[in-house]
C-alpha cells in the first residue's frame, strides 16, 4: 500500500476539518450538547517545510493534531496524507501507513514507558523488520539525535529531560517518517535544553526532509522553527501566512493580541502596563463565547456592528489569509 | 531596613546518595514596592529557597543561615508563631491554581478563610471583604462568583482567586512561584500586570520565581540568577540582563529564541548537563559546562565578587 501513495502531493492536506465532541447531558430529556473543537480548518504542508499551529488553550490546536494523527475521526472534512484520506483507509493499511507519520508529545516523562528499555521504546513504531535490522535502525536513530548506540540498553530514568525528549524524537524518526507532529514538544524543557532540541529538529529536517506540524503557544519558538503559521481561535483559522510576516504585522486583532502578550527581553513594562491593567478592570479574555458573528468580537478592540456577521477567511496579501472585516 | 534579609541561607537534605544541598549559601534582600525575580532552570533551587523562607519545607530539611523579616528572625520562630505570619503578612501564590484551591469549597469561602483566621472580622464582614477582593483582582461579577466552585472558573480566573486569597490580609510580602507558567500567554500578561499593579499600589514586596528570562526583563527590579543551588549572579534587572557577567547567564541569553532575531540565526545551547547535587564538583558548579573555565575554576568555589554598581557575580573569569 505504501507504494500506491502519490509522492508529488503535499505531505499533509487538511481540508475543511471539523471535530465535534459530545458533551455530558445537562438535562435528562434534552439531547446532549455538542462542542465544536475544530471548525472547518484547512491547510497544506509540503515535504521539508514546517507549519506552526498557534492559539490559546481551547483553540483546537491539540484536537487538530489528534485528527491529523488519526487518533480522532473527523466529524466532517478530510485529513489526507499524500492524497490518501486517512478516514477511508482500512485499519490494517492505516497501521502500516502510521510509519510515515509520527508524533512527539509535550512531556518526555509521560511519553516514555519507564519499564521499557530505550531499545524497546525506539523500535516500537517499526513493523516488518527483523530484530537485528530494527535494532540497527534504532541505533542509527539514537546517533541521529546525538545519543549513543549503547544507550539502547538503558532505561528512561537514566536520562535527563532533554535526553528523554531526544529519545522521543528518535522514536518518531526511526521509521523515517514524512511528517512529524510535535505537540508542545519543547514547552516543558529548560531554555538551554530547548535550544538543543530545536537545533536538532532543524538539522534533522535539513538532513532527511521531513515535514513538521508544530503545535505551540510560544511565538518566539515558532518563529525560530516554522516558515508558515496558522492562528486558531475557538477552533477556527483566524489568520495564516508566512510566520515572519504574520508576526511582524498581524492582520487579525487576535494575532495582534498574541504578539502583544509575548514577553520580550529588554522591554520594560514595570510602570506603563499597570495603568492600563487597573483601568481595564475585569479583562476581556475571560469573556464568554458569542453565539453568532465573529467569535473574537467580545474581546476585540475594533469590534463594530459589522462584526455581528461572521467574517469569512479571505486572502489579504501574498500567501496570507485573515478572517476579519478590517483586515 | 530591608523588609526581608536573607543571609547565607542553606538547605541540607539527607538523600540515599548522601547529603545534598539544594540551596547553598544564598543571600539577598527584598524591599517594599520592589519586584525581585529568582531565575534559573529546573532543579537550581529557586522553589526550595522560597519554601525555606516561609518554612514550608519538610521537617527533615536542615536550614542554616538567617532570614530576617521586618526585624524578626523567621528561623527562630516556633511553628504557631510562624502560622500567624503565613497567609497574613507573607503570602504565597503557587504555579497551579487548581491544586492550590480546595475543589469542594466555594471561591468565596476560600477567600474568607485567611480573613477569619487572621483578623477580627466576623463572617458577614469577611464575606463583604472577600467580595471586594475578588472585584479588585478583576473577577467579573464578583458577587455572583462568590458562590462558584473552582472548577467553574477558567485557569486565569482561578489564579486571580489565589491572588485574592494572598492579598486578603494586606501582606507585606508575596512570594509567587511560577504563577503564570500554567496559563496562556494572554492570560499570563494580565496576571503579571495585576501583580505589578498591587506592588505599586500597596507597596508590597514581590518575590517572583520564574524560568522565563523575558518575564524577568519586563518586570523585575532586581534579579538573582541561580545555578545548582548557588547564586551565580545578582543585581538590578538592567545590569544582569543588559550586560550579563556570569557565563551561565550569558549562556541562557544566547539559548533563548528571540522574536526580533534575524532569520536564520542559530540558537546556542549550553553544552553538558547540570551536575548531580549528590556529586557536586569541587570549585565552580558551572565549570564543566563553561567555555571560559580555567584550572582555578575547578580548584576552589568562586567567592561572590562585588562589581561596579553594586552587582554581584560568583565567577573568577567575569
Amino acid at each position: 500500500m505504501t507504494s500506491d501513495i502519490n509522492m508529488a502531493a503535499p505531505v499533509l492536506s487538511v481540508e475543511e476539518l471539523t471535530v465535534r465532541y459530545r458533551m455530558p447531558r445537562q438535562q435528562l430529556l434534552r439531547p446532549p450538547p455538542w462542542l465544536t473543537a475544530v471548525n472547518r480548518v484547512s491547510f497544506t504542508l509540503h515535504a521539508g517545510a514546517s507549519l506552526a499551529v498557534v492559539g490559546e488553550s481551547g483553540s483546537g490546536k491539540s484536537s487538530t493534531a489528534r485528527a491529523v494523527m488519526a487518533l480522532e475521526r473527523p466529524s466532517a472534512g478530510r485529513v489526507k496524507l499524500f492524497d490518501t484520506d486517512l478516514a477511508l483507509l482500512p485499519r490494517a493499511d492505516l497501521r502500516r501507513l502510521r510509519q510515515r507519520f509520527q508524533m512527539i508529545f509535550q512531556d518526555p516523562y509521560g511519553s516514555l514507558d519507564p519499564r521499557y528499555s530505550v531499545e524497546r521504546i525506539v523500535v516500537e513504531p517499526i513493523h516488518g523488520a527483523s530484530r537485528a535490522e530494527a535494532r540497527e535502525r534504532a541505533a542509527q536513530a539514537l546517533r541521529d539525535v546525538g545519543l549513543h548506540a549503547e544507550d539502547l540498553r538503558k532505561y528512561p530514568n537514566q536520562f535527563s529531560g532533554g535526553q528523554r525528549q531526544r529519545i522521543a524524537i528518535a522514536r518518531a524518526l526511526v521509521t523515517r517518517p514524512a511528517l512529524i507532529v510535535a505537540d508542545e514538544a519543547v514547552s516543558a524543557l529548560d531554555v538551554s535544553v530547548q535550544a538543543q532540541v530545536l537545533n536538532l529538529m532543524k538539522d534533522l529536517q535539513a538532513a532527511h526532509g521531513m515535514a513538521y506540524l508544530f503545535i505551540s503557544h510560544d511565538l518566539a519558538v515558532v518563529r525560530y522553527l516554522c516558515d508558515d503559521i496558522v492562528v486558531l481561535f475557538r477552533g477556527a483559522v483566524v489568520e495564516s501566512g508566512k510566520t515572519a510576516q504574520v508576526l511582524q504585522a498581524p492582520a487579525h486583532p487576535y494575532t495582534q493580541e498574541l504578539v502583544d502578550a509575548m514577553p520580550r527581553l529588554g522591554v520594560r513594562r514595570r510602570t506603563a502596563a499597570i495603568a492600563v491593567a487597573q483601568q481595564a478592570g475585569p479583562r476581556a479574555a475571560d469573556a464568554g463565547a458569542v453565539a453568532t458573528g465573529c467569535a473574537y468580537r467580545a474581546r476585540c478592540p475594533r469590534a463594530a456592528a459589522i462584526c455581528e456577521t461572521a467574517p469569512a477567511l479571505r486572502v489579504v496579501g501574498d500567501g496570507r489569509q485573515a478572517a476579519c472585516h478590517f483586515a | 531596613m530591608a523588609l526581608l534579609a536573607v543571609e547565607h541561607l542553606s538547605v541540607t537534605l539527607a538523600s540515599a546518595a548522601g547529603q545534598v544541598r539544594p540551596v547553598d549559601d544564598v543571600s539577598f534582600t527584598l524591599e517594599r514596592g520592589e519586584v525581585t525575580c529568582i531565575v534559573g532552570e529546573s532543579g537550581c533551587g529557586k522553589s526550595t529557597t522560597a519554601l525555606a523562607l516561609i518554612r514550608l519545607l519538610d521537617d527533615k530539611a536542615r536550614i542554616d543561615g538567617s532570614v530576617r523579616f521586618d526585624g524578626q528572625d523567621l528561623l527562630a520562630l516556633t511553628e504557631p508563631q510562624m502560622c500567624t505570619l503565613r497567609g497574613n503578612r507573607m503570602a504565597m501564590v503557587f504555579q497551579e491554581p487548581m491544586t492550590a484551591l480546595n475543589p469542594v469549597k466555594t471561591v468565596g469561602a476560600q477567600v474568607m478563610g485567611p480573613l477569619l483566621l487572621h483578623t477580627t472580622m466576623d463572617a458577614v464582614q469577611a464575606r463583604a471583604e472577600a467580595q471586594r477582593l475578588l472585584d479588585r483582582v478583576g473577577i467579573d461579577q464578583a458577587a455572583r462568583r462568590m458562590d462558584a466552585y473552582p472548577h467553574q472558573l477558567s485557569g486565569g480566573q482561578r489564579q486571580r482567586v489565589v491572588i485574592a486569597m494572598a492579598l486578603a490580609c494586606k501582606p507585606d510580602l508575596i512570594i509567587a512561584d511560577e504563577p503564570t507558567t500554567a496559563l496562556d500567554t494572554t492570560v499570563q500578561r494580565q496576571i503579571l500586570d495585576l501583580l505589578l499593579g498591587l506592588v505599586d499600589e500597596s507597596s508590597i514586596a514581590l518575590l517572583l520565581i520564574t524560568h522565563n528570562l523575558a518575564i524577568v526583563s519586563e518586570i523585575a527590579d532586581k534579579v538573582l540568577v541561580m545555578y545548582s543551588g548557588r547564586v551565580a549572579e545578582s543585581g538590578t534587572a538592567a545590569q544582569v540582563l543588559g550586560l550579563p557577567l556570569h557565563p551561565y547567564t550569558q549562556g541562557l541569553m544566547k539559548a533563548l529564541p528571540r522574536p526580533d532575531a534575524p532569520a536564520g540565526t542559530r540558537l546556542t545551547p549550553i553544552g553538558g548537563t547540570v551536575p548531580n547535587l549528590a556529586r557536586m564538583p569541587p570549585g565552580c558548579a558551572f565549570a564543566q559546562r563553561c567555555d571560559l573555565a580555567v584550572d582555578a575554576c575547578t580548584a576552589a568555589r568562586p567567592a561572590e565578587r562585588i562589581m561596579e554598581g553594586g552587582r554581584r557575580v560568583a565567577c573568577i573569569r567575569a
